[in-house]
């Protein structure tokens, strides 16, 4: 019998058997977005088939006609140059493209067997719309069930999966809790399950036959550089300061590569009795446009294989410190009823309460020194904050957010005794927020994590280890500083000597400061185990999970202020249980839905008004005001051929497909790349500069085909164009440039438009621009969607809906597709 | 087969099948990926480059089979609804070379390609 293990389709042509456990399958896709056979292959992560006898090519194993390799997912038609010949080949190596012109066969023509995720049609039939529709309906989590059952079972049924039905789910989270002990309980588990599924991610990132390359620090640490090539699926997001443990075997995984591996070590001898090396390190560098390599800072310099370069591995160092310090939070939160004040406790827990004002002197003006005068949205933000226990701000983009929060900063400062506590979830923004504040003349103190102590940032100066290392109060820590830098390190007493010293000396300067500046994770960091912070400012607070939030808050707090727009990017939340159960909920979200009303910045500084005009529309209910006129934000000198020149932006309609990059998990789109490019390279020639430019696009794999095709097709000078920002949406958030080019990769029928989906991702990158945006993309699959299909009709009625070369650009006459769902409010 | 959802109360159904897509879209590209096959390339010093002859295959007049493809050259009934382009398939039977007939739809992307490269051929003879 050769009837498909999902829906009973039977037809010889339109089969395959999966060899590894002997199943038939068919080629047709029922209602998911794969044919069953690919459906099947990825679930079992099987690879290898044999077609029907009945099939075009009869009963054969499809194998690479040069190494033998079966896996289907690599093969793929290659013809000859000359003829109509075509032979399989694997993807990689064999079909690799080699640019040597006498070779018979042309490897760029490679066409995967695979293709749309299907079989190609003439390999193997797609049933008929009849059969399909007679055949068993078998549903996306149907064959995930059953899948998993016949890992068990071979011989189990739909019907049995059927039986059995939902696993443990997640008890969500809730609007109002009874008490903290309540929130404890539901938050406790959904950070537990978080935690559980970040270590096994990063702890499966193994990746071997690492190529390193050796270099020496500035600070005369041990450099190594290298690739990960699992980087690019995206699953995993290296940040600098991780740590990754690199190690050197000597071995490869063919095992006669590894010989230079070999040599090498063999070299090594004594002291390497045992062959291997490792170290741990942290991440100081990430791929970026001008190199795909990571670079790790070893923590110590001796005794590193400097003479080999092949036969390492790498994996991640997991640590738990952030999820403890969650944990840590909430059970203060539940037993130390002095960890909140009662209004604060009651207001987090979602009880009704009196208002309540604090009884402090209101400043006389509001604009803080050194910072830019306020605007009058931002004077009345700031006016009802300082006596409100608790407050949130909604700053839509370009609405001068870090200003607001600096001034409010400020004046909280000036207002309270002891300090203010100031975070937000990520190190860029701290210090960003943190060089704001420094200006108003306060006394601010930056700490980081010690993995990110030698990083350098523009507020170096304030961080708290500099700080120490030149204060003037301890005469003897100076002198044991010097001594260490001059003999490389102290005697046992003195190094004692030393830690006590610094921690004195870190405990003067916090105590004497206005404002200290961290992270939310790093409130928690036993240097401030002591302190007690009353008053609290969180910045993108929609960036972060309400666990994470409950750091700085369970600290003393009786004033706190939350600043972020819900309307943008929120918390990442990589357990999609987790985050099916409410884990991706702000909190700042949860006291918008509670009927805490955000108060909202509404003059935005930084779009043109043609910009800011859907955006404010779809997100902001029309109530985004321009602060800017548009003769302010049009360049009359750049020469871009804008179709409607008042207007600076269009839609440009690209049909190529998408594909997966080559190396890699994720997709790219050839043609987009190479439009992307000619933008680019426009905006070039009107006298825009590359740091002026960002390019925007979902996926890893567009983003390094694009840096890559820059530098090998772009017609001006190769340096211009390593300059161009080309990184993702997340990366772009609360940051802008004058121009930027949108590049949205997905092009097929059948898979949906994945990560641009996100209403929150796509009014992030809609509102990057200050002076003019080009989207490229196309119009057929993102029009499916309702979102897309009014932001194209938006393109359409000012006229910027185009196609064609840039010098040529014409009105674009596709017809859009109808989405299937409306949009709901 | 439609992913988005926007903000919209979809069913309990609905939920469980898109998060089963996610899933696979991942596991998918992952296969895609899978280094234990793309990685090879890299291990060995130098990747042989492919380079077989192209066998040399005498096409008969349109319609008569080619001589040795009796058996594989089945177009039933079914295989007729579109217009096909005769290629011929260079494949390994343990060490002998054999060659198969098949028939691509003039719309494949080899075919497509397979056309314009002899145009192009033709074009740059008759120069
Ligand atoms: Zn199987
Ligand atoms: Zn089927
Ligand atoms: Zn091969």
């Amino acid at each position: 019998e050769h009837a498909c293990s999902y829906c009973g389709i039977h037809n010889p042509q339109c089969v395959v058997k999966c060899l590894p456990c002997n199943k038939w399958f068919c080629n047709s896709r029922g209602n998911t977005s794969a044919s069953h056979i690919v459906n099947h292959l990825v679930k079992a992560k099987h690879k290898e088939v044999v077609l029907h006898r009945d099939s075009a090519l009869g009963e054969t194993i499809p194998e690479c006609y040069n190494c033998g390799s079966k896996n289907v997912f690599m093969l793929g038609f290659i013809p000859a140059k000359s003829d109509t010949v075509v032979v399989l080949l694997c993807r990689q190596p064999c079909a690799a493209l080699t640019s040597s012109r006498d070779i018979n066969w042309d490897t760029s023509q490679w066409s995967a067997i695979i293709d749309d995720r299907s079989f190609l049609s003439w390999l193997v039939k797609v049933p008929s719309e009849a059969e399909q529709l007679r055949a068993r309906q078998i549903s996306m989590s149907q064959i995930a069930k059953l899948e998993e059952m016949w890992r068990e079972n071979p011989m189990a049924k739909l019907e049995d999966a059927e039986a059995q039905t939902g696993e443990e789910e997640m008890q969500p989270i809730l609007l109002r809790y009874e008490d903290a002990y309540q929130y404890q309980n539901i938050f406790g588990p959904l950070v537990k399950i978080e935690a559980d599924y970040d270590k096994r991610m990063k702890e499966a990132q193994t990746e071997s036959d690492i190529i390193v390359r050796w270099d020496m620090g500035l600070n005369q640490r041990r450099l190594a550089w290298f690739s990960m090539p699992k980087l690019e699926s995206g699953e995993l997001k290296l940040a600098v300061g991780d740590e990754l443990r690199l190690k050197f075997t000597g071995m490869t995984s063919a095992g006669t590569g590894g010989m230079r591996g070999l040599q090498a070590l063999n070299r090594l001898g004594a002291g390497h009795a045992d062959s291997t090396w490792e170290g741990v390190g942290s991440v100081v560098k990430i791929p970026n446009n001008v190199s795909d390599e990571i670079c790790l800072e070893l923590r110590r310099s001796d005794n590193c294989p400097v003479d080999c370069t092949h036969g390492f591995t790498v994996d991640f160092v997991w640590k738990a410190t952030s999820f403890d310090r969650m944990q840590a939070a909430m059970k203060t939160f539940a037993v130390d009823e002095k960890s909140v004040s009662g209004y604060i406790y009651h207001k987090l827990l979602g009880h009704e309460l009196e208002p309540q004002v604090l009884r402090t002197q209101m400043p006389k003006r509001f604009s803080a020194p050194n910072l830019p005068e306020l605007n009058h949205s931002q004077m009345a933000a700031v006016k009802a904050v300082l006596q409100k226990p608790l407050s949130l701000i909604q700053g839509p983009p370009g609405t001068g957010k870090t200003v607001t929060s600096a001034s409010i900063v400020y004046h909280l400062a000036k207002m309270n005794s002891g300090q203010v506590l100031v975070c937000a979830p990520s190190n860029v923004a701290v210090d960003h927020l943190c060089e704001k504040i420094h200006h108003t003349g306060l006394k601010v103190v930056r700490l980081a994590a010690k993995s990110r102590e030698a990083l350098d940032s523009s507020v170096a100066f304030l961080s708290l280890h500099n700080q120490v290392a030149n204060a003037d109060t301890h005469p003897e820590l100076q002198k044991l500083i010097q001594l260490r830098d001059s003999m490389g390190e102290l005697s046992q007493s003195d190094e004692r000597k030393y830690k006590v010293l610094v921690r004195a000396c870190e405990r003067d300067i916090l105590n004497a400061a206005d404002v200290i500046c961290v992270t939310c994770v790093g409130a928690g960091d036993p240097r401030l185990a002591k302190f007690k912070f009353r008053t609290v400012l969180i910045d993108e607070a929609t960036q972060s999970a309400e666990p994470e939030c409950m750091i700085p808050l369970v600290m003393g707090c009786k004033q706190v202020v939350l600043v972020g727009d819900h309307q943008q990017l929120g918390p990442v939340i990589m357990n999609k249980k987790a985050a099916k159960a409410g884990l991706s909920q702000s909190l700042f979200e949860r006291l918008v839905v509670l009927g805490n009303r955000p108060i909202r910045l509404q003059v935005q500084y930084r779009m043109h008004p043609c910009l800011s005009e859907f955006p404010s529309n779809m997100f902001y209910e029309g109530t985004l005001q321009n602060g800017v006129t548009a003769p302010e934000r049009l360049r009359k000198n750049v020469d871009f051929p804008w179709p409607v020149p008042e207007t600076p932006m269009f839609f440009h309609q690209n049909l190529g497909t998408e594909e997966i990059s080559s190396s890699s998990t994720s997709f790219l789109n050839r043609t987009e790349a190479s439009n992307v490019e000619r933008m680019v390279t426009r905006f070039f020639k009107s006298g825009v500069l590359p740091s002026q430019i960002g390019v925007i696009t979902p996926y890893e794999g567009q983003r390094s085909y694009i840096a890559t095709y820059m530098q090998l097709h772009g017609s001006l000078k190769k340096e211009l164009y390593k300059e161009v920002e080309v990184a993702s949406v997340d990366a772009f958030q609360g940051r802008e440039k004058d121009y930027i080019i949108l590049s949205c990769v997905r092009s097929n029928e059948h898979q949906g438009i994945g990560f641009l989906n996100d209403p929150r991702r796509l009014n992030v990158a809609l509102t990057r621009a200050k002076y003019g945006a080009v989207i490229l993309g196309n119009p057929k699959v993102l029009s499916k969607h309702p979102l897309w299909l009014y932001l194209l009709t938006h393109f359409k009625e000012k006229g910027t809906f185009v196609e064609g070369p840039l010098s040529n650009l014409q009105p674009s006459m596709i017809q859009f597709s109808r989405p299937k769902k409306t949009l709901a409010a | 087969e439609d992913v988005v959802v926007i903000r919209e109360r979809s069913t309990q159904h609905d939920e469980v099948n898109e998060e089963a897509q996610s899933d696979f879209d991942r596991e998918f590209a992952r296969m895609l990926a899978d280094t234990t096959d793309t990685r090879r390339g890299e291990r060995k010093a130098a990747p042989p480059i492919f380079d077989t002859a192209v066998p040399h295959i005498r096409r008969q007049a349109e319609g008569a089979t080619a001589p040795g493809v009796a058996a594989s050259g089945k177009a039933g009934p079914a295989a007729v609804e579109q217009e096909r382009m005769q290629f011929s398939l260079l494949s390994k039977k343990g060490n002998k070379q054999q060659i198969r007939e098949i028939a691509i739809p003039v719309d494949s992307a080899i075919a497509v390609n397979s056309r314009t490269h002899q145009l192009q051929n033709k074009a740059e003879q008759e120069q």
